[in-house]
């Protein structure tokens, strides 16, 4: 036995020192900065991170992770990833489900509380003296014992330049307003019924006089907002609701092109009034759910996959100054880029 | 009559910043280098050795939290210094990135930013300041290009690294200007490793995009080991020019010649983008006409087998695929909503995306 070991012994070492000597000309997959041997190391990170991750499921489909900050069933995630109306469920670590709802919202960082009847859940610890420096190690909790993926800070925290909604068609001026050339199929345009021809007189209820003016107005709402329209075709004035889409849906360019290379980008990614970049390379299903440091302190919690290079999180320092409000139900208003406040579908407040 | 259209319009916004900084998606795997013409430069570049490192940065996996912490304390110290040597450029209708390289101002990019000799370049510092300057050489075979800002500095810069000293696995820092300079924001950093270092190209897991073209790839010990060039789809399909296509044509960058021809032969083409998946890749979008298309690939789809062979993430995926040539058939393996699928790709021949 002792000799079998020996043996072993010096064939690794024998492996090691030509490893050495001419490394391999490939790294090989699980030595990637977020390969499963470096994830490895970040296993005692997020031993107690992982225990505060939930997964939300939305009428059974995984769509992001949320934090636990309260012990006794208070979930944080992302809001845009959760519809408010469907069936949300939260998969704790240990396996367990537990049916939730949502409670409180803040549009702009794009946070929702939710709640679920449990107590005794473990809580996220927060760093939130000091923000993590530019370059230094964060990992992205999931509910298993290796984090998901892991990288560094890139950009300090900023405002995150607003992300504008796109309806999809081309237009051309009218007397009465902005008459459509094109509808682009599988967008918020098609979808609100609007038909080549179709005069677009109101938008979320400012009149529209030359196209430039809808098309500035319509800017200022997100993808994913829902704005009533005014519409006449052939006389006949009626109306109808759009649901924005995101200009990267329909358009395809070199910088659009190369940000999705590698894999798919949040719907709401952008518009955050506070906000760090890192360059953990997530799916959008993995975001909503708490950011640590190397000491397994909650630094953030991960909000869009904005493309090729960045991931964003809103810092722990705002999220703490958040968390009561969000608790006690509150709605946040949206950012000021919004006229007129269209709201969502009506929301669950009750049990 | 004033048309106002909302596609032109947002298309418009994007291009200004990147049109000709954006990445190449070229065949890494490129043919045998042709033998460079040996000539030993007069004036040398600014070369440095790589100064012995301590084990927990060159381990090829860390030693627990210990090891991630002197890997962090490093880039700490390092942060400040590299992003003060990293410029964004803005020549002609282009952005792209660069790194000063001596006290005095020379400058390294990528020459799909630079594109010719003697052109007006500015340069505009972490900082916000604004210089100008002029290009000089440029290698287009392997994507270098020199530059030079006026005036005599001094400057913050960064040494070039010996090209020996970078190996597969090394640590390394890209910093760039992603979607070309923005106001109020540094150069972006992001961390990852060698994972292949040839004669010809350096390819690391740290994630680019147009705007990062020019831009440097440093060491651990601060050195510069490329410049950032071109991408393909999968996150670890990061390229770089290797250092060796500065040195070794120091003398004729400086004098301003132009020379080569950017390597473009036929390349397989599948016609997917993808993301990692578990059991092999999933499909995030299928480009129309292309034989993964006309195959009958879906969006939504899970690759798990190719030829028969069980595999993991994008890259090895593409990696196959690079091995054949264009006319060559592939068998896909594919879960489309939970039911096993089989389709026989006919690769068709591109240049790229």
């Amino acid at each position: 036995m002792t000799g079998y070991r020996l043996i072993t012994l010096a064939a690794v070492l024998a492996v090691s020192s030509i490893v050495e000597a001419a490394p391999p000309k490939r790294l090989p997959r699980d030595l990637y900065k977020s390969g499963t041997a470096i994830r490895n190391a970040f296993r005692p990170v997020v031993s107690g991170s992982s225990k505060a991750t939930v997964t939300i499921l939305v009428n059974g489909h995984e769509k992001a992770l949320g934090a636990i900050v309260g012990s006794d069933g208070w979930v944080l995630t992302k809001a845009s990833q959760i519809d408010a109306a469907a069936t949300i469920t939260c998969r704790l670590k240990d396996g367990t489900k537990h049916a939730a709802h949502h409670v409180g919202l803040h549009p702009g960082y794009d946070l929702a509380m939710l709640k679920l009847k449990a107590t005794g859940l473990p809580v996220i610890e927060w760093k939130s003296d000091r923000d993590p420096l530019v370059g230094d190690w964060l990992a992205t909790s999931g509910t298993g014992d290796l984090p998901l993926a892991v990288g560094v800070v890139s950009i300090r925290r900023r405002r995150i330049p607003h992300q504008f909604g796109f309806l999809g068609i081309a237009f051309d001026d009218d007397a009465r307003g902005a008459r459509v050339t094109r509808v682009m199929p599988n967008s918020g345009a098609s979808r609100a019924g609007l038909l080549q021809n179709d005069v677009i007189t109101t938008v979320a209820g400012i009149k529209v006089s030359v196209g430039r003016e809808l098309r500035d107005h319509i800017r200022k709402f997100r993808p994913g907002e829902i704005l009533p329209l005014r519409v006449m075709r052939k006389q006949v004035e009626f109306d109808t609701f759009a649901r924005l889409g995101s200009p990267s849906q329909h358009l395809q360019n070199r910088g659009i092109f190369m940000n999705k290379l590698g894999g798919q980008l949040s719907f709401r990614r952008g518009g955050f009034p506070d906000a760090f970049a890192h360059d953990t390379v997530l799916k959008p299903e993995q975001c909503g759910g708490p950011l640590v440091d190397l000491e397994g302190h909650a630094v953030g919690i991960n909000i869009a996959r904005e493309g090729r290079t960045e991931s964003h999180a809103i810092p722990a320092k705002v999220i703490v100054g958040l968390l009561e409000d969000l608790k006690a139900g509150r709605r946040f208003a949206a950012p000021v880029t919004r006229l007129d406040p269209v709201d969502p579908p009506p929301v669950p407040l009750a049990h | 009559m004033r048309r106002v259209i909302e596609l032109a319009l947002v298309a418009g916004v994007v291009t200004v910043v990147q049109s000709s900084a954006a990445l190449l998606a070229a065949d890494p795997i490129a043919p045998p280098p042709p033998p460079l013409p040996r000539q030993l430069p007069v004036p040398k570049a600014p070369v440095v050795a790589r100064p012995m490192q301590p084990s927990e940065l060159t381990r090829s996996v860390p030693r627990g939290v210990k090891d991630l912490l002197a890997i962090q304390k490093r880039v700490r110290l390092l942060v400040g210094d590299l992003s003060e040597a990293t410029v964004g450029l803005r020549i002609g209708n282009g952005a792209g990135s660069g790194v000063i390289i001596s006290r005095d101002g020379y400058v390294l990019s990528a020459a799909h930013v630079t594109a010719a000799p003697n052109r007006p370049v500015t340069i505009i510092l972490p900082s916000g300041k604004i210089l100008k300057g002029k290009t000089l050489g440029l290698n287009k075979e392997f994507d270098a290009s020199l530059l030079k800002i006026d005036g005599k500095g001094p400057f913050p810069f960064r040494p070039l690294a010996r090209p020996q000293d970078v190996r597969t696995g090394d640590w390394c820092l890209a910093l760039g200007h992603p979607g070309g300079y923005q106001r109020n924001r540094r150069p972006v950093v992001r961390l990852g490793r060698v994972v292949r270092a040839e004669s010809r190209f350096v390819q690391t897991d740290c994630t680019l995009v147009g705007g990062d073209s020019g831009g440097p790839l440093f060491d651990l010990a601060g050195n510069v080991i490329g410049i950032h060039s071109r991408i393909g789809a999968p996150t670890s399909w990061n390229f770089h020019v290797p250092i060796r296509a500065y040195t070794e044509n120091w003398g004729r960058l400086l004098a301003g010649k132009s020379w080569g021809r950017p390597q473009r032969g036929r390349k397989p083409v599948l016609g997917i983008n993808g993301a990692d998946h578990d059991q092999g890749c999933t499909v995030t979008s299928v480009q129309p006409n292309l034989p993964a298309a006309k195959a009958g690939v879906k969006t939504g789809d899970v690759i798990v087998r190719i030829d028969g062979m069980a595999f993991q993430g994008l890259d090895s995926l593409f990696d196959h695929v690079h091995r054949k040539k264009p006319g060559d058939k592939l068998k896909l393996s594919i879960r489309r909503m939970k039911q096993p699928v089989e389709v026989i790709v006919t690769l068709a021949g591109g240049s790229g995306p």
